[in-house]
């Protein structure tokens, strides 16, 4: 069914379906919250703004081949690290709520983090793919990775963002994970990391104030549990089928961030238990197209890149649910293509276009030649390329769509 | 090495999706949990924090008379609020300034009320259909209307007093307005008004429903003819003699049903703040006052149940003045022997206080309190007195002798006229009922109020005979001929109280004047108080306010459908004048066997056939009752002893002539003349 250079349909659809709930929500959350502003459209001509432009970033995306992305690879990592390190000028860094995420550039805004997580996943997927070898190897495959990103991190919680943090290793770990690296190394990094994670939380005020209230919401339910508490108030309101579209109360500054980190409480409110089912089914949706895209991809960088850009808005949809329903401590998550928000719509957006890209440019020629790009179909499979060529088509069998329509 | 490397990658991908499915399906359960399992208590938490219950009073029942003519009715006007928040941020002099001139309230006013404000503010409350009309015209962002009711009294100060009134709040505020205040207030309307966390309200439009809320009818025992006419005929009683106030009671003696109250002065209850708080005041329940000689009647009845005495019974009236321990008891006019009928008949002070005396002052307290004196009757209305009735313990024999004709106990008039009522239905004291019974929106009848006898009192033999005695007051040689009504008998009694005067005793020229009593006698339908308070001059009851009594008694007799028996029926005077003789005549024949002493020649003032008596030294009282007797119309000035009068004594009266007395101290003589 595979036409060069067409979108991945079902891709397309969830991702257009979760903008198009996500406006309507941004809408219906924010418009007494607007009111302020004098103008209860004020939330939704932004987040309309940003979902056209994210279709523009999708699109531009799409019709870039990911496979010039190899190239720039290491100018887009450094490029990171300049953001990384700008956003922590004070002329340049905006200082909101005691930390500084945004650089300020003239009248547009910018969150690099967001940014960062999308140069690690191409940067990752370019090295993993290349040194697809020697990947179980504790010096070339696992540390370089490992300290990159410990790197990141460093920059991030200078912020402070310990959550971008936690995400970029996520990333990193399932990342390295499917590339194969070796299971002790991850589970060794993860038992070192933890008394270190455990420090950072524990030293911060307000992050601990957010573990107690994790832990027992309903006892601090005026204070610190104040959030997560009207949050489960606001979805156990909706029930079965919801209170219908506009019609939840809690967004009357009750619950807050209504229209951003706890859009999916809202959802639950107004579309009951049937609206998150379907916000759930979409994001499977989502997840799906991506896996088989990955799959199907005509090399390693793209499937890396598939992967980890698949992974990465799935982790942080699941996080943000489960932040919304109580089941993790508050993190300052949003839930992509739903919640409101510019940078991080226009750079999932961006990310998706990749995915589509990876999905558009199987079968045609490369660009530029690659040392990890997949034999054509008649040379026998060798070396360590083969080692990833024979399982993948395998899988590929075990998806739907997935016949091996290659040549 | 490259079936495990490829096995492990299958593996791997898989165990990511299982993670992300995983987290998924913890996701679900917990939604599943949270919003079908738990959801109706966490609805109801969310529901407690932003459903603010606006209470919007369902619409008050109305108030009718025993006839279903409305007293009170409650109107749907419109109330202007501000939500203070909303509205400061957009112009708000501007905005006030034009609100201001919508509603005829200054801008600055509502500028300030609003600033002060917090999430709610009324700009103006019952607004007019016109101010309205404006208000949504100018549509102004933060003010809204909300439907209200306005009370409404079309009949105006009719039965006010019973009736009462309600506040900005519609909550009631006096009589069975405030009494009933439950029953007439319904339920209250929560509407869905919400609230969000900054604590504002965001109303829902159009969701305040119609009254189907509304509170129930009360159907009160009033009658609006006898109560008009008792309302006019008090005034014009009050008015003439250029008195303070005045009270009136007509009570159903059978049922305890009150079929009219009054009192002077009133207010317009649907504008109690332009009264004052005298105006407003219930007084006929709330305004203890000494009963004077009516009190007599009670001991009579008292003291015939009890065998104290006969109606024959004789007691020697001590030519006027009886002293008791260190104390002096006067007669209005002198009597040697009188029998207890004649006492009672007129009026001796001195004779009351022997027949209270041997009574004893225990028997006495308990009989006047079984008549209900010195507790309140417990009717439907509120802020009633108990009246003043000191136990027995603390009574001296001068107490004893002075409570025996009225004084040292204070009473309510409808305390009165329920004692009277139970003389006049055979004994039985009854609640008195203002209220017949509470109808809910669909007619039915939620609460009806019965007949209650709170005691018997007296025996039907010994009511009998008071009655007989007290119906011989408005005959002539009573002091009451001025309540008697053509075609009945009327039992009654005059009764005229000096007032208390602050702690200091008793004031020298603040009186009331009343007459208390029941008609037909044979078969009373009606009884009646009327009390005069601090009328300038004279202030006899037989004078002040017997024909107020007369006037009312034959109009609502008339109303009730109550016509003399037969011609038979021993016709009453209407006009004394002319039959003062033959009258007189009369009674002497009929007192005859009973060694009736005349009581003209012993007042040793009388008039002598058509001659204009001598007045001359008397004081006052005893002018006024020589004048009633005689049927000759009074113009009375000054206090103290008559000094001067003009005709003189003996000159032939002309009817229709007032004779006029100037009273003065002796040494003021000369100028007086």
């Amino acid at each position: 069914m595979h036409r060069p250079g067409s979108y991945h349909a079902l891709l397309t659809f969830s991702v257009l379906a979760l903008l198009c709930v996500g406006v309507v929500m941004v809408y219906s959350s924010s418009a007494m919250f607007a009111e302020k502003e004098n103008d209860t459209e004020f939330f939704l001509k932004k987040q309309m703004f940003f979902a056209l432009l994210g279709v523009a970033a999708m699109v531009a995306a799409k019709n870039v081949d990911y496979r010039r992305l190899r190239v720039l690879a290491y100018p887009l990592l450094a490029l990171a690290f300049v953001a990384l390190v700008a956003v922590l000028i004070p002329k340049l860094g905006a200082h909101i709520n005691g930390a500084r995420r945004w650089i300020r550039l003239g009248p547009v805004q910018f969150q690099p983090a967001e940014y960062v997580k999308l140069a690690l996943i191409v940067y990752l997927a370019y090295s993993l793919a290349r040194k697809q070898e020697k990947i179980k190897s504790f010096t070339v495959g696992f540390l370089p990775h490992v300290m990159l990103v410990g790197m990141l991190c460093l920059l991030l919680l200078r912020q402070p963002d310990f959550g971008t943090s936690v995400v970029l290793f996520f990333i990193l770990f399932a990342m390295l994970f499917v590339a194969g690296a070796k299971i002790s190394y991850l589970l060794g990094a993860i038992m070192v990391a933890a008394p270190f994670a455990y420090h950072v939380i524990m030293r911060s005020e307000y992050r601990a104030k957010r573990m107690l209230a994790f832990l027992n919401p309903w006892e601090h339910r005026r204070t610190i549990g104040y959030q997560v508490t009207e949050s489960l108030m606001t979805i156990g309101s909706g029930g079965m089928w919801g209170m219908g579209l506009g019609e939840g109360k809690q967004k009357l500054f009750f619950l807050p961030a209504a229209h951003t980190d706890f859009i999916f409480a809202i959802i639950g409110e107004e579309f009951g238990f049937a609206g998150i089912i379907g916000v759930a089914l979409l994001f499977v949706l989502f997840v799906y197209s991506g896996i088989q895209i990955a799959m199907r991809a005509g090399d390693l960088f793209g499937m890396f890149l598939a992967f980890g850009v698949t992974a990465a808005i799935a982790a942080q949809a699941v996080v943000n649910m489960m932040v919304v329903t109580g089941l993790l401590p508050t993190k300052g998550f949003t839930l992509p293509f739903v919640s409101y928000g510019g940078s991080s719509l226009v750079i999932t957006m961006a990310g998706v276009g990749l995915l589509q890209s990876v999905h558009a440019v199987r079968g045609t020629p490369p660009p530029v030649a690659a040392d990890d790009e997949l034999p054509a179909p008649v040379a026998a499979p060798a070396g360590a390329s083969a080692r990833v060529l024979r399982p993948l088509r395998r899988l590929r069998s075990l998806m739907p769509r997935g016949r091996n329509r290659r040549r | 090495m490259v079936r495990e490397g490829s096995r492990w990658f299958k593996v791997r991908i898989a165990l990511i999706l299982l993670a992300f499915s995983c987290g998924l399906v913890v996701v679900l359960h917990k939604a599943y949990s949270l919003q079908i399992v738990e959801g109706s208590r966490y609805r109801q938490m969310a529901e407690e924090q932003y459903l603010r219950e606006i209470e919007v009073p369902g619409k008050r029942g109305a108030i009718t008379d025993r006839n279903g003519e409305n007293l009170a009715v409650s109107t749907e006007v419109e109330s202007v609020f501000v939500q203070p928040g909303v509205f400061l941020k957009d112009n708000p002099a501007g905005n006030a300034a034009l609100l201001g001139r919508a509603l005829r309230v200054n801008p600055q006013a509502i500028l300030s009320k609003i600033q002060r404000g917090k999430h709610f503010v009324w700009v103006k409350r019952r607004i007019s259909a016109a101010e309205s009309a404006a208000i949504a015209k100018l549509a102004l962002k933060g003010v809204s209307t909300v439907k209200e009711y306005r009370r409404f009294y079309p009949t105006k100060s009719l039965g006010a007093h019973v009736v009462g009134f309600t506040d900005i709040d519609g909550e009631g505020q006096g009589g069975v307005e405030r009494f009933f205040n439950h029953s007439l207030k319904g339920q209250s309307q929560f509407v869905n008004g919400l609230r969000d966390a900054l604590g504002r309200d965001v109303f829902e439009e159009g969701s305040i429903s119609e009254a189907d809320f509304e509170g129930h009818r009360l159907e009160l025992t009033i009658d609006v003819n006898i109560q008009s006419v008792v309302e006019a005929e008090l005034e014009k009683a009050v008015k003439e003699r250029h008195a303070k106030g005045g009270w009136a009671v007509v009570m159903e003696p059978g049922t305890g049903e009150v079929l009219a109250l009054a009192n002077h002065p009133t207010y317009d209850p649907n504008e109690p703040s332009r009264a004052n708080d005298a105006a407003r005041n219930n007084q006929a329940l709330t305004n203890p006052f000494e009963p004077g000689s009516t009190m007599k009647s009670f001991l009579l009845a008292a003291a015939l149940e009890d065998r104290v005495v006969k109606p024959e019974d004789r007691f020697d009236c001590e030519g006027g003045q009886y002293p008791i321990g260190s104390r002096v008891i006067h007669d209005a006019h002198p009597h040697g022997m009188l029998t207890v009928a004649e006492t009672i008949k007129v009026s001796s002070n001195i004779c009351s206080a022997k027949i209270g005396l041997k009574m004893g002052r225990e028997r006495l307290h308990r009989r006047l309190r079984d008549f209900g004196f010195g507790e309140p009757t417990g009717m439907a209305l509120p802020a009633e007195s108990r009246g003043i009735l000191a136990g027995p313990e603390r009574w001296a024999d001068i107490n004893t002798a002075t409570i025996s004709f009225g004084q040292g106990i204070s009473v309510t008039a409808i305390q009165l006229a329920a004692a009277f009522s139970a003389l006049a239905n055979g004994g039985d004291l009854l609640r008195p009922v203002v209220v017949r019974r509470i109808v809910n929106t669909k007619g039915e009848v939620v609460k009806s109020f019965a007949p209650e006898v709170v005691r018997k009192v007296v025996s039907p033999a010994a009511a009998r005979a008071a009655t007989e005695i007290l119906a011989t007051v408005t005959e002539a040689g009573g002091t009451g001929t001025q309540a008697a009504v053509e075609g009945f008998r009327v039992a009654g009694k005059t009764g005229t109280a000096q007032k208390v005067d602050g702690m200091r005793g008793y004031s020298v020229d603040k009186r009331v004047g009343l007459f208390a009593g029941f008609i037909p006698v044979d078969r009373p339908k009606l009884v009646l108080v009327v009390a005069i308070d601090e009328p300038k001059g004279v202030a006899y009851g037989g004078v002040v306010a017997a024909p107020a009594f007369r006037a009312i008694a034959s109009a609502a007799l008339k109303n009730m459908g109550v016509f003399p028996d037969s011609p038979t029926n021993r016709p009453a005077p209407l006009e004394p004048a002319p039959e003062t003789e033959e009258r007189d005549a009369g009674d002497a024949v009929e007192s005859a066997g009973e060694g009736f002493t005349d009581l003209p020649a012993a007042a040793g003032a009388a008039p002598a056939g058509d001659r204009v008596p001598g007045f001359m030294g008397l004081p006052l009282r005893r002018v006024i009752e020589i004048g009633v007797e005689a049927g000759i119309e009074l113009d009375v000035e000054g206090s103290g002893k008559a000094l001067a009068q003009d005709p003189a004594p003996g000159a032939k009266f002309r009817q229709g002539r007032k004779c006029r007395v100037v009273f003065g101290k002796p040494e003021s003589f000369r100028e007086a003349l």
